[in-house]
């Protein structure tokens, strides 16, 4: 095998069909099946430039500097402002079409202004939204697909519900993954030249509170810290302002983010006091703030949240105009559902809590993907640098694109010029993965996942303080303790719990980079909200927290950010 | 807080074996047979297997026979007694998982083929259907529906003829579609009623129809 890209997502289907037509032989190795990842969920809002509104990329590049505030890593966001029309581009190689006007150009009617952008630089792809590009995706795949048989062939080897289990490393580079492929209950060693690490993020963390899919555990930062690479940024984790608060089969879903309160809509705390106006052009981050710190003083509604309170819309003249937009753009039938009529209407404020939804931190590339580790490479939401410390809407499905192409490009020559490493065997990595099956112990893996997930809401969430920090990462000792002992049944075929202790302990770890991260940025900065320390610290503007493992612990530290 | 009963298809590939198991779940109002699934895994039973994914409406994963009838767990709510099994003529896995691959790899194969001239992003006119065609999430639910589908590998059924005619009226399609969709048996559609799918996508009306009449092949309605 030439590169075996990890993920499901935009990411790793852009590198792996990028090397693929390069000619390269690739297996795209997904826990999920291909395309069911974050980019399904995503509505499709797509970055496109708009020159005739003012765009640049310089305009662009400032908006994400100043959103991210500076935390970014500036030859990466560069890249994103000066190739964002790559993502339309790509999108509708593998077939998909963005709305045209009646002339056939992309229309600019569909052109919404998302969160912390000052320009409408956003294409918005009705009636599909994600799914449709999520299906633009496995249509590329499968247009490419060799068989386990065929190997010799440029082509994409798919391995869908197969869960990589540890990076293989051999003369000092990327040699291979340990992979289980779960509906076989057989674990498969991938033997590579190089890897591109595309697993998406951990917004799954934070579950029920998040609208991630079900597979963002954060694995590859894990993986990836593991065999050697560094990470940067892991305490800025983005809580989109508005999602559901009941009922719990969708507590967390995404309704909107600021832009859809429009210019009348406000927050109201559980008192019905206003809390926000004006907010519908302010970054996730800004608007998150005013929530957790109500949220934080207990002034909520009866399912722990805030009034969102769209009603005043309705008395401009064009309000209808505006609930129409909104009505076909936004999760509304899930409104109605929820809420009910009147809320649909705008008629009824909603509940609403922040939810996580994006990890802007993740694994240090420079600007060809690369990470430190030879033949390893990373692109989309697993890495880290693109968005500082908060994330523009649209903003994410360039970037799974315009690094994934990247990703998959450099890792192809990267295996080109060095070959794949020396064949090796690999029976203790295999066997670690084989003995998790028929272990006996007191309680489920699944039951510890819970405690995790609670955990970090509670303490490790939308507002920290050290005290919490502290008490967390002694009960995530705790909970790697008890995770050792957790039970599997022994069957080997689509075994629930087999994926259950592998996410659980990738889980774990993340869990611990994201606490000691925030534990180390005693400041405010954005997504990043310190109780004890409410304020940013200017000596720690410039500065990124940098995480790595020595002698399998995590170490955090601080590294200056790289302004070119 | 109300307790509802759900009676649950369980199958263990491991061992052959294939049983009714019954749960009682406490449940809210308007809670979903997802949010039941997911307190059995969570509380009472965690080696039942099942698909899921976005937890409302996107993914498309969690789709499932709920009372006789296919259905996505995450849009279904929850009734005093539930009887849920995997989706029908397709091979189970495991309990509610089936083998998606019987039908993805019938996909497979399809490659884009872009007219000379095509640039991504650039002017093209899209027939409206088509938007609505890429809509599909591929639950699988329509196969269940489908008269034609029994799940032999033939005949391509709604998903994949979505798929073919998504290409098809892509304006710079390249591809021979209509000798495509007759390779994976689209005839047999001539005298059928019609598709149906959980998300209102007109799959025969926008897929099937101009496929056949592309192939030449007449279809009464």
């Amino acid at each position: 095998m030439d590169v075996v890209c990890l993920g499901g997502g935009g990411a790793a289907v852009a590198a792996a069909v990028t090397a693929a037509r390069l000619g390269g032989r690739i297996a795209l190795v997904s826990k999920e099946p291909v395309g069911y990842g974050d980019t399904r969920i995503s509505l499709g809002f797509t970055l496109y430039p708009n020159p005739a509104g003012g765009d640049s990329p310089e305009a662009l590049l400032a908006d994400l500097l100043v959103g991210g505030e500076h935390l970014n890593s500036l030859q990466l966001t560069e890249l994103i402002a000066l190739k964002a029309g790559r993502a339309v581009e790509m999108v509708e190689e593998f077939g998909h079409l963005y709305r045209r006007d009646r002339e056939g150009n992309i229309s600019r009617v569909v052109f919404a202004r998302s969160g912390g952008h000052r320009i409408s630089r956003t294409l918005s792809c009705p009636p599909g939204g994600g799914v449709a590009i999520a299906n633009a995706l496995r249509a590329a795949v499968q247009g490419l697909v060799v068989s386990r048989t065929d190997l010799r062939h440029a082509g994409v080897l798919v391995m869908e519900e197969t869960v990589a289990c540890r990076l293989l490393l051999r003369e000092g580079r990327i040699a291979g993954v340990v992979c289980l492929d779960l509906a076989r209950g057989e674990t498969v060693v991938l033997e590579c030249g190089a890897l591109v690490m595309a697993t998406g993020g951990a917004g799954w963390l934070y579950y029920p509170n998040t609208d991630c899919t079900r597979g963002a555990t954060g694995d590859g930062y894990a993986l990836a810290a593991e065999a050697g690479a560094e990470l940067q940024d892991m305490e800025q984790v983005q809580f989109i302002p508005f999602g559901f608060t009941h009922p719990s089969s969708i507590r967390g879903i995404h309704i909107g983010e600021p832009s859809i309160a429009g210019p009348r809509g406000v927050l109201k705390n559980g008192e019905g006091k206003v809390v926000l106006a004006d907010l519908h052009r302010m970054t996730r981050a800004a608007v998150t703030r005013v929530m957790a710190l109500e949220l934080q003083a207990g002034r909520t509604t009866p399912h722990g949240g805030l009034w969102l309170d769209l009603s005043g819309n309705l008395q401009e003249a064009d309000g209808r105009q505006l609930w129409e937009q909104s009505r076909q753009r936004w999760a509304m039938d899930c409104v109605r559902r929820a809420y009910g009529e009147r809320a649909y209407r705008w008629e009824e404020p909603w509940e609403v809590v922040p939810t996580s939804h994006y990890c802007m931190g993740g694994l240090v590339t420079d600007a060809h993907c690369a990470t430190r580790v030879p033949g390893l490479y990373a692109a989309g939401q697993v890495q880290g640098g693109i968005h500082g410390a908060n994330r523009l809407g649209s903003v994410s499905l360039a970037e799974v694109f315009i690094f994934g192409e990247i990703a998959g490009r450099e890792a192809l020559a990267f295996s080109r010029r060095h070959g794949c490493p020396a064949s090796g065997t690999y029976g203790e990595e295999i066997q670690a993965v084989d003995k998790l099956f028929g272990r006996r112990g007191e309680e489920t893996p699944v039951a510890v996942k819970g405690r995790l997930h609670r955990l970090m809401w509670e303490q490790v969430g939308l507002m920290r303080h050290r005290a919490g920090l502290l008490s967390a990462l002694a009960e995530i000792a705790r909970l790697r303790e008890q995770a050792a002992q957790t039970r599997v049944v022994p069957e080997r075929r689509y075994n629930p719990e087999i994926l259950d202790v592998l996410e659980l302990s990738r889980m774990l770890d993340v869990a611990e980079m994201i606490t000691a991260a925030a534990l180390l940025r005693e400041e405010t900065r954005g997504a990043h909200l310190r109780e004890d320390f409410p304020e940013p610290v200017e000596a720690l503007g410039t500065k990124n927290v940098v995480q790595w493992m020595e002698n399998d612990r995590l170490q955090t530290g601080w590294r200056e950010v790289k302004a070119v | 807080m109300n307790t509802v009963k759900l009676r649950i298809r369980r199958y263990l590939p491991d061992s052959g074996q294939a049983y009714w198991q019954e749960y009682q779940v406490p449940a809210g109002p308007d809670e979903t047979v997802l949010s039941a699934l997911l307190y059995i895994r969570e509380h009472l039973d965690s080696t039942l297997a099942f698909r899921f994914s976005c937890r409302y409406k996107h993914c498309g994963l969690c789709g499932m026979e709920i009372n006789g009838r296919a259905r996505l767990a995450c849009l279904t709510r929850l009734k005093a007694e539930n009887t849920i099994q995997p989706l029908p003529k397709l091979p189970v896995i495991r309990d509610l998982v089936v083998d998606r691959q019987v039908i993805t790899s019938l996909l497979d194969g399809i490659r884009a083929s872009w007219q000379e001239g095509f640039q991504p992003g650039g002017k093209v006119l899209e027939p409206p259907g088509r938007r609505r065609l890429a809509a599909c999430n591929e639950c699988l639910c329509c196969l269940s529906y489908c008269p034609g589908y029994q799940g032999e590998s033939s005949f391509g059924g709604p998903l994949v003829f979505a798929r073919l005619a998504w290409y098809f009226l892509h304006p710079a399609d390249g591809g021979d579609r209509p000798l495509e969709a007759i390779g994976l048996g689209i005839h047999r559609c001539q005298d059928c009623p019609g598709c149906r799918c959980l998300r209102g996508i007109p799959v025969f009306r926008e897929g099937v129809r101009p496929l056949l009449a592309a192939a030449g092949i007449g279809h009464a309605g």
